[in-house]
């Protein structure tokens, strides 16, 4: 198993700190460098959540080229992203876009940068998923929904949450698996577990 | 007969219940055998990869190492608990390579499978053609395939037109006899797990899918994703009850309801009443009784 690396490394906290070019490739599933982009903005084109961000993928691809990493780690649109991989996907360089913002939202978490508030109610339900698996091994999505900041936006309309209830599609009772230890030390080994 | 290792996934026992009881019985009449893996654990969706690397990986790692030791290709009919154990599949021995840490457990034997791939091979095409019992007597439909099924290309295998314009479900569609519809938003994004913890996020991309699928003539969206799925049936549901569209429930089905509809198999009542949008309007129109 790979180690837990990106939460746990410390922010680079000068702006003028450039990153290290090893801390320039994100992930290795398409094995290609940051360093690649040539800022053509094809990534921004077809994010489907551009219309709503503070700051456009190519540009946040960008800011971490030039090492000012802490820009983009408070950014919305980090969060906003539905991870559609539609950047990565299009990137004529393979510029791992859409990996880039998995690894901003863990360093943004693991150094407590501040959030605006959408941005806090996505992180929060990450959290919230997260520690549902970590409980029973699976997903309780009546557990998680209940807690959820955001769920009366949603399922207010007690009518909606009813008719889901009564169609099987909200458990009132979470599932557990057997092995839930094993679960729970890989959430410890990501040190987010106890 | 090829046997497969199962992994229903979260959703196969809440929201996308029926997209998993109706998946099953399709697959197994196309005489493949699945062996769910013995307990299993979630994949961990999109939110272990928003908050971990190694989660992302570890979570679904540890239900491969499973499958490995079945000596099992997997097959797991949700796109998020595909997109993810495809990619650790691809990862995990990779890493080892890459970072020279302890080995992991996964060896990297077995492949994930996409069902939509395994139904639409010349061979399913052949058995499925072989089994229909009726047709959907030109049913204009469009097919949504959303993200995860196609994209990203280096986790999926999906390549060329395919990526933008895949045609796995129309194809299979086609010999339902339904009347597929070209249209701009196959492969555009629902918002997906953000219809939680945003839901106007998800609502503005899902309505504008949804709009065009009326506009372009099709009575239904056909999809093969429990997540687009919720999201398709659960925002027109709701921009109905706040006033952000006065009359618009398209239909939703899953593939595999129409495909099992079509091969009179499966518990289609059960699948069916669990439909948040009813289904009657292009099925009783056309005599597809299903009660
Ligand atoms: S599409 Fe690729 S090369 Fe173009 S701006 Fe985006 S990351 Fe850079
Ligand atoms: S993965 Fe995120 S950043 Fe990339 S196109 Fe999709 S929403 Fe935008």
């Amino acid at each position: 198993m790979p180690k837990p690396t990106s939460h746990s490394e410390p922010l680079s906290a000068s702006p003028s700190e450039p990153i290290p070019a090893s801390r320039l490739t994100v992930g290795s599933t398409h094995n290609a460098s940051l360093a690649a982009c040539y800022q053509c903005g094809k990534c921004s084109t077809g994010c489907p959540v551009a219309s709503m961000a503070d700051v456009l993928p190519h540009r946040i691809v960008r800011l971490v080229q030039l090492g000012l990493k802490r820009d983009p780690m408070g950014s919305e649109h980090i969060w906003n992203c539905t991870g559609c991989s539609t950047c990565s996907t299009r990137c004529p360089n393979q510029v791992p876009v859409a990996e880039l913002m998995d690894h901003l939202k863990a360093d943004a978490l693991a150094n407590l940068i501040p959030l605006g508030a959408d941005a806090a109610k996505i992180a929060q339900f990450h959290v919230l998923f997260n520690k549902s698996v970590c409980k029973y091994g699976r997903q309780y999505e009546l557990g998680t929904v209940r807690k959820l900041k955001s769920s009366r936006e949603l399922l207010g309309q007690f009518k909606l949450g009813i008719k889901m209830l009564r169609r099987g599609k909200l458990r009132l009772r979470p599932t557990r698996i057997r092995d839930r230890k094993e679960v729970r030390e890989l959430f410890r080994r990501a040190g987010m577990g106890k | 007969m090829t046997s497969f290792a199962y992994f229903p996934g979260c959703a196969s026992e809440g929201s996308g219940r029926e997209f998993a009881d109706t998946m099953e019985v399709v697959i197994q009449a196309l005489d493949h055998d699945l062996q769910e893996i013995p307990d299993w654990n979630c994949c961990g969706a999109s939110s272990a990869h928003s908050v971990s690397e190694f989660l992302s990986l570890a979570l679904p790692g540890r239900d491969l190492v499973k499958a490995e030791q079945m000596g099992l290709d997997v097959v797991a009919p949700c796109a998020a608990c595909y997109s993810r154990l495809a990619t650790a599949a691809l990862e995990l021995p990779r890493q080892r390579e890459l970072e020279g840490e302890e080995p992991p457990d996964f060896r990297g034997g077995i492949k994930v499978v996409h069902p939509l791939k395994l139904l639409s091979t010349p061979e399913a095409l052949a058995v499925v053609g072989s089994k229909l019992t009726r047709t959907l007597k030109d049913l204009p439909v469009v097919t949504y395939y959303g993200c995860l099924a196609v994209r990203p290309a280096a986790v999926t295998g999906v390549t060329g037109s395919e990526l933008e314009n895949p045609t796995m479900m129309d194809t299979v569609l086609e010999l339902l006899g339904a009347e597929v519809i070209d249209w701009p938003h196959k492969t555009s994004c629902c918002g997906a797990s953000q219809t939680l913890p945003k839901p106007l996020l998800a609502r503005n991309l899902t309505l504008e899918i949804v709009d065009c699928a009326v506009a372009s003539g099709a009575e239904a969206i056909v999809t093969g994703c429990p997540l687009c799925f919720l999201n398709l049936e659960l925002q027109q549901v709701q921009a109905k009850t706040d006033g952000d569209r006065e009359q618009q429930h398209i239909p939703v089905f899953y593939i595999s309801e129409l495909m099992a509809l079509c091969m009179g198999i499966g518990d289609l009542k059960l699948a069916f009443e669990n439909h948040l949008i009813p289904v009657d309007g292009p099925l009783d129109s056309r005599e597809l009784t299903w009660r």
